[in-house]
């Protein structure tokens, strides 16, 4: 209910000290250093903590909408029963090697990880709202996929309608 | 404003070719005038009168007549008005063209049905009826044609029951201005209650089809439309409006955050109000402000505050669609047929050219006949198509469903639409009793006086016995 393309922040719940430190104890100094701000987030559990803190340091936003983390971690969860160990795996794994972001998937690549597939997964879930491929794709946000809020200052899915109706049909001035 | 449907004209005319009576009663005042401003003013008055709204066929002829005004009765055919001597009221005599206009009698005596607003054209002025019987006779071309004849079912066909309904329900005193109020005011009162016709769409009638007095201005039916409020109430009128915004709105036919012209009301913008000069619409908008309020008691608060911005997007996004579509829920019909253009959050579009559905008196109003409407043939504003209609994209139930969440989520929680309803509207409407009454009601009559006669009778025979 009631998201705005630019409202995510607004969405998070309530600071919790218990559920707020369930984050804080799963980043080790290197993954916090990369988003400091989630160590104030609230989340479920601490399947749902690394989901969060892989998600952040991916997607590189300093805050994610704590409805749309559940619903994504759900649909993946769902889509592959081993997706929470796999994304604890992979935040430990960043922590301890200290990965630059940016190079994540280059790395995981090159070394042919059981990985490999993850961050994949996880952008697409987030920037396309896209989760699973095939029939079993399932589109779980379109309006506030961060592809379409990145762009939201002028870009407003799903209107095309930047006028009145039938303007789209006229000549660009 | 004015007509349409089950209000509407039907001026006079028709055999009117029959009189040859020509009165060629000169003008009075009027006469001072140089012709080319008499007549220049008679067509700005028939403007201001819309007469062309319901003289005029769909692609027909301009004022020639043919347009079927549904009426709870029968559709009424709206007359040649051109001054053709054999098919118009081109032998009319100005004081015949007033008595049609004031009196809703036309040449030959006949009276008309008060689809045609005699009613309020009562009030017009001496002066403005020379100059619009000049506009009509020197300007207008004749129309050799004539529409077929209106055909009522009996006991409507006997237009002599006029003179009953117009004795109750005509007010033929002229306008008597007001000489407490500013001229402003007076001259939209003269407006307002005279040419403009508004009472006829937006005053609701009684049993017997009149304007109801005690409720003027207070919110009509229109056959499938609904004529709102227009009172000076802040809920259910147009008491929180302003007038800049109120003229806005008559010479544009939308005001952001209030409202939006459909239907009928879109139709006299357009080939009425909006030709209208600014002074003339203020000073409409300033009467109205001062029209005694009325209220209709579910309007807790005003009609176009209700609502925000908001979607119910988690709830839709990664469900599937079920399987008979006519199981969609509202936020996946908002999501398909709606938000591409209203927005995700029915906010419309930035730089306001659609409007938001929320703040919309579209959506705050208890009766939602017009969003059904609106939503079963969309908006449109000559030459231009405002919104599409969705009556082949959409099943009743399907309307009923996206009706009813629109007004839940952006508008008045308390107006619901139903699928009965999206159905009677689609097809043109309630049905009426009254013909039957009618007759039931003449067949009870003879009954009655068959009885009292056997009555007399049997007591005569007794007497004599």
């Amino acid at each position: 209910m009631s998201t705005s393309h630019s409202a995510s922040v607004d969405n998070l719940v309530a600071p919790n000290p218990v559920r707020r430190g369930v984050l804080a104890g799963l980043l080790g100094a290197y993954a916090a250093s990369l988003i400091p701000w989630a160590l104030a987030q609230p989340v479920a559990d601490s399947d749902q903590g690394a989901f969060l803190a892989v998600s952040a340091i991916l997607v590189g936003r300093s805050a994610l909408d704590a409805a749309a983390t559940k619903r994504l971690y759900d649909a993946l969860l769902a889509n592959d029963a081993s997706f929470s160990a796999s994304t604890r795996t992979l935040l430990n794994l960043i922590n301890e090697r200290k990965i630059d972001p940016l190079q994540l998937q280059q790395l995981l690549d090159d070394e042919k990880s059981p990985l490999a597939a993850i961050p994949r997964v996880i952008v697409s879930a987030w920037l396309l709202g896209i989760v699973g491929s095939g029939e079993r794709a399932r589109c779980l946000a379109f309006e506030t996929a961060l592809n379409a809020v990145m762009v939201a200052d002028v870009l407003k899915p799903p209107t095309y309608a930047y006028g009145t109706y039938g303007s789209w049909a006229g000549k660009p001035g | 404003m004015r007509r349409i449907l089950l209000s509407v004209p039907r001026i006079a005319t028709v055999s009117a070719a029959l009189l040859l009576l020509l009165v060629a009663v000169g003008a009075n005042a009027a006469a001072d005038m140089p012709d080319a401003a008499l007549v220049q003013r008679g067509e700005y008055l028939a403007k201001a009168g819309d007469c062309v709204a319901c003289h005029t066929a769909p692609k027909g002829q301009t004022f020639a007549g043919g347009l079927l005004l549904p009426t709870p009765l029968g559709p009424i055919v709206a007359t040649n008005i051109t001054p053709s001597k054999t098919h118009g009221i081109g032998n009319y005599s100005l004081a015949q063209f007033s008595d049609a206009l004031r009196r809703g009698v036309r040449a030959d005596g006949a009276h008309l049905y008060p689809a045609m607003p005699y009613t309020s054209y009562s009030k017009v002025t001496d002066d403005d009826t020379a100059a619009l019987y000049a506009y009509f006779m020197q300007v207008v071309k004749p129309v050799d044609t004539s529409p077929p004849p209106t055909a009522l079912p009996f006991p409507f066909n006997v237009r002599a029951s006029m003179i009953v309904w117009n004795a109750l329900f005509l007010d033929t005193k002229p306008f008597q201005s007001d000489p407490k109020q500013s001229a402003e005011w007076n001259r939209g009162a003269y407006l307002v209650n005279g040419l403009a016709h508004c009472s006829t769409c937006h005053t609701p009638r009684n049993l017997l089809m009149a304007e109801d007095g005690a409720r003027a201005l207070g919110g009509g039916d229109v056959g499938v439309w609904h004529a709102p409020n227009i009172t000076s109430d802040a809920n259910s009128g147009v008491g929180g409006w302003s007038v800049t915004e109120l003229v806005g709105y008559l010479r544009d036919g939308h005001a952001a955050g209030k409202s939006q012209a459909a239907g009928p009301m879109a139709e006299a913008i357009d080939a009425s109000l909006r030709h209208l000069d600014e002074s003339d619409l203020r000073a409409m908008a300033t009467y109205l402000h001062s029209v005694p309020p009325l209220r209709d008691a579910a309007d807790t608060r005003p009609v176009f505050s209700w609502g925000a911005a908001g979607d119910d997007l988690a709830s839709i996004r990664g469900v599937a669609l079920p399987k008979d579509l006519n199981e969609m829920t509202g936020p996946q019909l908002f999501d398909a047929h709606c938000a591409t253009c209203h927005q995700a959050q029915g906010q419309g579009s930035f730089d306001g050219g659609l409007p938001s559905l929320f703040n919309n008196t579209a959506l705050g109003r208890v009766n939602t006949n017009n969003l059904v409407m609106v939503m079963l043939e969309g908006l449109h504003r000559h030459p231009d198509i405002l919104m599409p209609g969705f009556a082949k994209d959409l099943s009743d139930r399907q309307i009923a469903t996206l009706g009813s969440y629109l007004t839940q989520r952006y508008g008045n929680p308390n107006a619901q639409v139903t699928a009965g309803q999206v159905a009677m509207l689609r097809s043109g409407g309630a049905s009426s009793n009254l013909v039957l009454l009618a007759r039931a009601a003449m067949v009870a009559a003879v009954l009655l006086i068959v009885v009292v006669i056997g009555l007399w009778a049997r007591r005569r025979r007794r007497v004599q016995a």
